[in-house]
């Protein structure tokens, strides 16, 4: 599998290692009035879609950065690599 | 009570090896040097650096030589560079922060990796064995650096001359690396 590293182009897949749901990158606010609850469905609960699916790829073998990576599951087709940083920057974190 | 002194030893040092018209020989007189951005102050180390060394830094996957030659500076990640000059003392790193002032972190790594430079014809089909970047001089033309792996083993590989290329790998495994390129040379010719 071929990721297109939206910096240094298409990287071989053994470069990167997997995390998951990139919705980890949105951590709850702790001081939020359900933050329990918040903080609950963001340690256990995922979906797992099959279809797109935005991900955490870590360049280990590279220049370290971290990606969101849309993928399909079912067709394993990358439709979109974006700058993990620069998705939390745009989203306001 | 005896006095010991204890200095650096250089991994892999004194190597070197001809497979046919190709040259293996182990880099043992250069200092690496990490350069770590200040969050905040990229535009004050763009500017500081391009007034020192005469070149602005290096873009995402390239490496720039300063104005003079006297040293090289790979991209390694959004926030890093290494500085690659030759060696003159156990600090190396005091030098770049003294020219460099205080928008970055500067630390020593030269202990940290093995340096092997390679020249020859037939680097290509040696590296294409065990390396997944695509190295095709199209594709990763002179001017082009780049972290990625060969066999299992880290390393960063720089596109430094028509003739060749430099490669780096950490200095834990570099006697592993340099048997994974030897054996690699093996099997892609009558060496």
């Amino acid at each position: 599998m071929i990721i297109d590293h939206p910096l240094l182009g298409p990287r071989d897949a053994a470069e990167f290692v997997y995390l998951g749901d990139a919705r980890l990158i949105n951590r709850p606010d702790w001081a939020s009035l359900d933050a329990d609850q918040e903080f609950y469905e963001y340690l256990y609960l995922r979906d797992n879609p099959e279809g797109q699916h935005k991900e955490l790829w870590y360049h280990e073998q590279g220049d370290r950065s971290w990606l969101v990576v849309t993928r399909n599951t079912f067709t394993h087709e990358i439709i979109n690599v974006e700058l993990a940083r620069e998705v939390a920057q745009n989203s306001g974190r | 009570m005896a006095e010991f002194k204890i200095e650096p030893f250089p991994f892999l040092w004194g190597k070197e090896r001809y497979f046919g018209d190709n040259y293996l020989e182990i880099i043992s007189d250069q200092s690496i040097v990490s350069m770590a951005i200040t969050r905040g102050d990229e535009e004050k180390f763009s500017t500081q650096f391009t007034n020192i060394f005469g070149n602005p830094p290096p873009k995402p996957g390239k490496f720039v030589n300063s104005i003079d030659n006297d040293y090289k500076f790979l991209w390694m990640s959004p926030d890093q560079i290494f500085a690659l000059f030759k060696r003159e003392n156990l600090y190396p790193e005091t030098k770049i922060q003294k020219l460099m002032g205080d928008s970055g972190f500067y630390t020593d790594q030269t202990d940290n990796w093995c340096q092997i430079k390679l020249t020859g014809p037939h680097l290509i089909q040696v590296f294409e064995r065990i390396c997944p970047l695509d190295l095709n001089r199209q594709k990763f033309p002179v001017g082009n650096c780049a972290r990625t792996i060969m066999e299992h083993l880290s390393t960063i590989i720089v596109h430094d001359s028509e003739e060749g290329f430099l490669v780096l790998s950490p200095s834990s495994s570099s006697e592993s690396f340099l048997e994974a390129i030897e054996q690699s040379f093996i099997n892609t010719g009558d060496y």
